[in-house]
């Protein structure tokens, strides 16, 4: 497997088993601990920020699932980038939204920058908060669009 | 210049569209012309609506302008990544929110996808849709995030 082959199938793992399974030891396998994760709304300093992160997103969202389709990873030697899809079921507070209990789903895509190891060491996130806010009741549209 | 040097040109050029004194009359050498963009709130089938869908948002924000963000490039010899940054006016109504007035600034992703003569024959954008949206009042949020 070549650097290449090897970041795709570390950005898979970071999506389909890190979020979707909550497996903290891969996590620290594949990220470097001065990672940066960073969202529209926050930023997170370091993989155990992160790795909270991920234990409580999976308390607030049953079923927590990320995926992501076999040719929706392009990858390069230092860095790479995913269109995924999450979905899950909305049962605790979100930024101050209280549980909605509805089935929720949204589209994304996150940029990964990998160190010289090949861990990942930087995560932007580009999400549909807009839909995922419109479907927990989180906005009010004040136009019909 | 190899397949991902002309990928990168090519990205760079569709960017380049969005401006306001750029050229609309692209050919058809680069890109397919049942080409697919596929938007959260729409999908826009062919070259022709392509073309229309750009020269609205022309209308729509004043000096429009989409700008990559540093090496955020991400290339492979039939996919490539961007993220980027738009900045314009929103001098026009847009999805029925009237004119602002207001200068935004949103950030964004798109995920494209090439055919074999690397033409762009797919493009799925992710944008700050809630952050653009509150920068020219077209929703409430009902609670404190």
């Amino acid at each position: 497997m070549n650097r290449i082959e090897k970041n795709t199938e570390t950005v898979r793992q970071f999506l389909e088993v890190v979020w979707s399974s909550g497996d903290l030891k891969l996590a620290e396998e594949i990220l470097a601990p001065d990672l940066q994760f960073i969202l529209a709304f926050a930023h997170l300093d370091g993989r155990d920020a992160f790795m909270e992160l991920v234990v409580k997103n999976r308390t607030i969202f049953e079923n927590l699932t990320y995926a992501v389709a076999a040719g929706d990873i392009v990858a390069e030697e230092m860095k790479a980038a995913a269109f995924w899809q999450m979905s899950a079921k909305h049962i605790g507070t979100w930024r101050n939204v209280p549980a909605s209990d509805k089935n929720v789903g949204i589209f994304g895509m996150s940029f990964f920058r990998f160190n010289e190891e090949g861990k990942i060491n930087e995560i932007r996130v580009q999400n549909d908060v807009m839909s995922l806010m419109n479907q927990i009741g989180g906005i009010k549209k004040l136009y019909d669009f | 210049m190899n397949q991902l040097q002309q990928n990168k040109s090519t990205i760079i050029r569709f960017f380049e569209c969005f401006s306001n004194d750029a050229n609309l009359e692209f050919e058809e050498n680069w890109i397919h012309k049942d080409v697919q963009f596929i938007l959260s709130f729409a999908h826009v089938d062919g070259l022709t609506q392509v073309r229309n869908l750009i020269q609205k948002e022309r209308s729509v924000f004043e000096n429009l302008k989409y700008t990559i963000i540093d090496s955020g490039l991400v290339l492979e010899e039939f996919s490539g990544a961007a993220f980027w940054l738009m900045t314009g006016k929103q001098v026009v109504s847009w999805n029925g929110i009237p004119a602002t007035c207001n200068e935004i600034n949103v950030s964004g992703a798109s995920l494209f996808s090439f055919d074999v003569d690397g033409k762009i024959k797919e493009i799925r954008i992710q944008i700050d849709l809630l952050s653009l949206m509150s920068q020219i009042n077209g929703i409430t949020k009902l609670y404190n995030f």
